[in-house]
């Protein structure tokens, strides 16, 4: 996540709250289900609690959703049994592979990017299942053909396949298909296909070795197909709404991980209407500034500030006091502090916003603001000196450029006066926009997050540097080769991850446990200097990520490993 | 002991000086050197005290003419004398004397002799008295003394040391004590040392250095160490042997409360094996007398009372009771005109004895006789539980025949039995309560069996209500434990229901075990089985991923590395939970692992 906030990847935002409750465990699922209202109720019935889910929460638990949940449990339970047969190639295409896809793709839409989407609609298991019953009809007509050589009807055989026919590549490799799979391929006929099959010395392994549609063999899809049964014939006598089937069921969970996202935002101290949509990392829901600078405060302290009354708190104070004629204190109001957000989850989100603005789409900020001083001499020392200063922000940019922002953190300026640090800074932000919502655009300009709303607040943040300006103890920063003020993180036994300048990179995260190193891959991430994480370092290059269950409403509660 | 020290001072003193002069005569003054060593020995508080010591003989065998011509040096030597300041100035007079310079009457107290030898006066430089020869003949008598002396030192602490061993108080050895025996074995050695003439004459040093350890010991408190050694011994000794009588005493009692009368005999036979007869006590006796008699051997129940019995007049009437009842009536006489006139008993064994005497004077020849006598020996069987058959109906006979003394005495009898009934019966209830206390239902239901074989019928209900009180008691405490049971069954079904919900499977299954005998039975075996699977699945998943990765990589190294940690979790699997559902699956795995690893080139 910490490359995904860098790089302002949006789908891995998407991803995460999609994700956000698969590795909870039964006990820590439920606990978040009772908080974001989601669990029965002590005193509603079974019905009740039914009517409530599918017919409020739309989840909808029927035949095809058992299915889909069947079909997660049967590729799981393949896994190992491919991996172990050396089918390597159908492991990784089964990760990828959905049960069913709905949606479509416009004729219309052309494009990389609508070729991908195309593509991955294709990847589905009813596809594949549907080629494979084709086939397995092929199969049993072609082997229980007679002896005497007479052939089949091939109008019977192509009622039989429908579109699809068998390809070959001449190196032994077949591929069941309705679309050709390229130039090298060529279509066998009927009879071919039987004199393949005659010459084969595996006549069951003749067919379990063809492809279908260029991904799975049949074999596997068979094998994927009886497991997906056995799974589901499981789950359908079990009640439907009842936790063994919906606590499993991928809608109610991601609907669970939106409804606990929400909640967290309103103790944060988000006002805003916000709905339980996927997109919601997106930008979907509509927040008011104020709100975003609020939640961004509360999640760089961990706490969330509120002033008056329980219940009824603004977190903006612009009255300290009134007195009346005599100086007696008439109003003063309440501050209320709650934490909302543990110290670790604080510290590594913080990390995150750091390498936006160093690395990522906030580096407008990280090249301009420097410290600077009304006093000559001080001035002349911070420009000598060059420094950068670390803040801490996002950008955001609307759909079609219609708006952008950046909402940030200015650290505060450390004890000793020589570093900064997270308490004590400023939350401040940003928004650029069309009061009558057009878009930002203009001929070849468009106006993001990055070149709109950043400028903006970085001119805001540099006028409020001045204060830390004028009390930064600059001795000693002369004879280092620093080129930026630390910015010292609270002590929570955090460990810091060396990736370097891109020649050092992440190399694998499998279950928890994290490599880095200098071998360098396609697939993996280029990262900055270093980020900050929790876990055990258990060797060169490995870590072992900390895994805890630190829901807001345990935020005052020690972390502990789950 | 402090004259003493000051007078070994002296005398050591003037030996230093006179053996300076005897070397300074070795190199050519004629002197007269043999009283050197001529003085009488040191005398320490031990030598005063050992009358047995053998008394070193100086001047006898070495210096006879001294001897001859002061008699009050004969006399210092032997018997020891007490040290005075008379006999201080006479010893040193003796030295003096000794050497032959001075008359007998003429204290010496400073080194004046030398200043005498070195003027000439009362000696000649001559040489042939320069000789070593006159140096030899020194007082190897008075040596001999004082080894003999500490050689008895050393014996004595030696047995001390032994018996603060034997006594287990090596823990606390008298304070200085270390240092004591090793300053008595430099003494002790360094006379033994001197013991061959020449080796006074070629290190005279030697005896200089023995003399000054003999004045160090003599001043310092080791007699009084060794003194304080032998007084622990004593006490402890007396603090042991109460102990062991006191252990004897309890063993004896508690095995005849028991009524374990073999158990009571044996235990006090095996005490005077151990121990010695002289250290058992009147009472030991007197129980062991008791535990004779409830085994029915009155005849060597009485060997026990033989001496002891003037002690007590109840013992005297026991005692006399069982010669009556052996068949010794002019024994048991004696007896009981002895106590009858110490007119020292009770009323009742006044008017007891009184009975008997009058029996032995009227009825002795009476046919009722016998059966009293028979009565008798049945109550001194009395273990006090049972009586042997026969015993009422001879009591109910006798008290029938209106024959005063032995009616009124079989009415005693009567009553001291069923008192000692309902004594043993109180005894027993409460010791039934003391284990009802304890939850020991088994043992307090065997004294309630052992009790309804004696309890009077009057009381027979107060043991059926002990008996009642044992059930409920464990009843209540069956299900207190059940409860406390189930509580704990309870929190540990929770606790592994978590763990298994946080995915920790072995731990999970351990505490399922656990409940395998608790109501939770049932639940938790298919919960081990869910656990074992669920384990066995993840495990495989995590092997097959290590089996992956060894496929992608062109390393052999490493892939033969990854082969083999996906095969030692299969493996694991495979022995942990034999009976998983995917067993056989596992089984194939690691058939297939075996194959990959065998295509591996070895790396040398």
């Amino acid at each position: 996540m910490n490359w995904a906030g860098t790089k302002s990847e949006n789908v891995a935002s998407v991803w995460l709250v999609y994700h956000l409750c698969d590795r909870l465990s039964p006990r820590q699922f439920k606990e978040v289900l009772a908080k974001v209202g989601l669990a029965r109720l002590d005193d509603e019935s079974y019905q009740e609690y039914r009517a409530r889910i599918r017919d409020k929460a739309g989840i909808l638990i029927d035949s095809t959703s058992l299915k889909r949940q069947a079909f997660d449990r049967a590729v799981a339970s393949l896994e190992p049994d491919l991996l172990f047969a050396g089918k390597t190639d159908d492991y990784e295409i089964i990760q990828r592979l959905h049960y069913q896809l709905d949606e479509l793709v416009p004729e219309k839409e052309k494009g990389h990017e609508a070729d991908i989407r195309r593509e991955i609609l294709q990847r589905t298991f009813l596809k594949q299942n549907n080629l494979y019953n084709k086939l397995q009809m092929l199969r049993r007509q072609i082997e229980s053909m007679d002896g005497s050589g007479n052939w089949l009807d091939p109008d019977h055989l192509a009622v039989i396949t429908g579109n699809a026919s068998l390809y070959s590549d001449n190196n032994g490799h077949y591929d069941f298909t309705a679309t050709p799979p390229g130039s090298k391929w060529w279509r066998l006929t009927n009879q071919e296909i039987v004199q393949a099959w005659q010459a084969a010395a595996d006549k069951t392994g003749f067919w379990d070795k063809i492809h279908l549609d260029g991904l799975l063999t049949a074999a596997t899809c068979g094998q994927l197909a009886t497991a997906l049964r056995h799974e589901y014939l499981a789950l359908k006598d079990l009640p439907a709404y009842g936790p063994e089937v919906l606590y499993r069921t991928r809608d109610f969970r991601v609907l669970a991980g939106l409804k606990y996202i929400i909640a967290l935002c309103h103790a944060m101290g988000i006002k805003s209407d916000l709905q339980p949509v996927l997109s919601f990392p997106l930008g979907s829901n509509v927040v008011s500034l104020l709100d975003v600078a609020r939640a961004y405060e509360t999640i760089i302290n961990g706490k969330s500030y509120r002033i008056g009354r329980l219940g009824a708190g603004e977190s903006l104070r612009i009255i300290d006091h009134i007195e009346n004629s005599d100086g007696e204190i008439i109003y003063r109001p309440n501050k209320l502090l709650k934490r909302v957000v543990d110290p670790q989850t604080s510290l590594e989100v913080s990390d995150i916003m750091r390498h936006v603005v160093k690395y990522g789409t906030g580096r407008y900020a990280y090249n301009n603001i420097r410290l600077h001083s009304t006093d000559p001499t001080r001035n002349k020392m911070f420009k000598d000196l060059d420094l950068r200063v670390p803040l801490l922000g996002k950008t955001g940019t609307a759909n079609r450029f219609r708006n952008s922002s950046f909402v940030g953190y200015v650290p505060g300026l450390g004890k000793n006066h020589k570093e900064m640090v997270l308490a004590g800074g400023y939350a401040l932000a940003t928004y650029v926009g069309f009061d009558n919502n057009l878009p930002m655009v203009h001929s070849s300009t468009h106006i993001t997050g990055s070149q709109g709303a950043l400028r903006l607040w970085s001119s805001l943040a540099d006028s409020m540097l001045t204060s830390i300006s004028n009390q930064f103890d600059l001795g000693g920063l002369f004879f280092t080769d620093i080129d930026e003020i630390p910015l010292a993180y609270p002590d929570l036994g955090q460990i810091n991850i060396d990736v370097g300048n891109g020649d050092k990179v992440l190399r694998n995260v499998d279950d928890g446990q994290l490599s880095y190193g200098e071998d360098i891959d396609q697939k993996n991430i280029a990262m900055g200097q270093k980020f900050t994480t929790f876990g055990t370092k258990t060797g060169a290059g490995k870590v072992s990520l900390s895994r805890y269950f630190k829901p807001f409403w345990r935020s005052d509660e020690n972390a502990s490993t789950n | 002991m402090r004259q003493q020290i000051e007078y070994l001072r002296i005398s050591v003193t003037l030996r230093l000086g006179l053996i300076g002069i005897g070397l300074l005569l070795m190199s050519g003054c004629v002197s007269t050197p043999q009283f050197i060593f001529g003085s009488k020995p040191p005398v320490s508080a031990g030598e005063r005290q050992d009358k047995t010591a053998p008394a070193p003989a100086p001047a006898t065998a070495t210096e006879p003419s001294v001897a001859k011509e002061d008699k009050s040096s004969q006399k210092v030597v032997a018997p020891p004398i007490t040290p005075s300041p008379d006999n201080v100035k006479q010893t040193s007079a003796d030295n003096s004397s000794a050497g032959g310079v001075g008359g007998g009457e003429k204290a010496i107290t400073s080194p004046a002799p030398l200043a005498d030898v070195l003027s000439g006066e009362g000696a000649s430089c001559d040489n042939d008295t320069a000789r070593p020869r006159e140096v030899e003949p020194v007082d190897t008598a008075f040596i001999a003394g004082r080894l003999a002396l500490y050689r008895k030192k050393l014996t004595t602490w030696n047995q001390l040391a032994g018996g603060l061993v034997s006594l287990d108080m090596g823990g606390t050895w008298p304070k200085g004590w270390y240092s004591c025996v090793q300053r008595l074995e430099m003494v002790f050695a360094g006379y033994r040392r001197l013991r061959p003439r020449s080796a006074i004459a070629d290190a005279p040093s030697g005896a200089l250095a023995a003399y000054q350890r003999d004045v160090e010991y003599l001043e310092s408190n080791c007699d009084e160490v060794m003194a304080g050694g032998q007084a622990d011994i004593k006490a402890t000794l007396g603090n042991f042997n109460a102990i062991l009588v006191d252990q004897a005493a309890s063993s004896v009692r508690q095995y005849l409360e028991q009524g374990k009368n073999i158990e009571a005999g044996l235990a006090y036979e095996h005490f005077v094996q151990v121990y010695g007869k002289a250290a058992a006590t009147p009472e030991l006796k007197i129980m062991y007398s008791e535990a004779l008699r409830r085994q029915g051997r009155l005849e060597a129940s009485l060997a026990p009372l033989r001496n002891i019995w003037a002690d007590d007049d109840n013992w005297g009437i026991v005692y006399a009771d069982l010669l009556l009842a052996d068949g010794k009536p002019v024994a048991a006489r004696k007896i009981y005109e002895e106590i009858g006139k110490k007119l020292a008993a009770t009323r009742d064994n006044e008017l007891w004895v009184n009975n008997q005497l009058s029996i032995l004077d009227k009825d002795a020849d009476s046919r009722l006789f016998g059966v009293y006598t028979e009565a008798l020996r049945s109550y001194y069987r009395f273990n006090g539980q049972n009586v042997s058959a026969g015993f009422a109906a001879n009591l109910a006979e006798i008290k029938a025949s209106g024959t005063t003394a032995m009616s009124d005495n079989s009415r005693i009898i009567t009553k001291k039995v069923n008192s000692e009934i309902d004594r043993r019966t109180d005894m027993q209830l409460a010791k039934i309560d003391e284990l009802i206390g304890g939850q020991e239902f088994e043992q307090a239901h065997v004294i309630v069996n052992e009790l309804l074989t004696f309890v009077s019928a009057d009381r027979r209900s107060e043991v059926m209500a002990a008996q009642d009180r044992i059930e409920e008691a464990r009843k209540a405490a069956r299900q207190g434990r059940q409860e406390l049971d189930k509580q704990k069954n309870d929190r540990q079904w929770q606790a592994a229901v978590d763990l298994l919900d946080r995915r920790e499977y072995r731990a999970a299954i351990g505490i399922f075990r656990q409940l395998l005998k608790s109501d939770y039975a049932d639940e938790a075996n298919a919960k081990i089985a869910e656990a074992t699977n669920m384990d066995a699945v993840e495990v495989r998943r995590k092997a097959a991923g290590l089996f992956f990765k060894a496929r992608k990589t062109d390393d052999p190294q490493l892939k033969r590395q990854l082969l083999l940690q996906s095969r030692a979790l299969l493996q694991q699997v495979a022995e942990d939970y034999p009976k998983v559902d995917i067993i056989d699956k596992i089984k194939r795995n690691i058939q297939v692992l075996d194959d990959q690893l065998g295509t591996i080139p070895l790396v040398p």
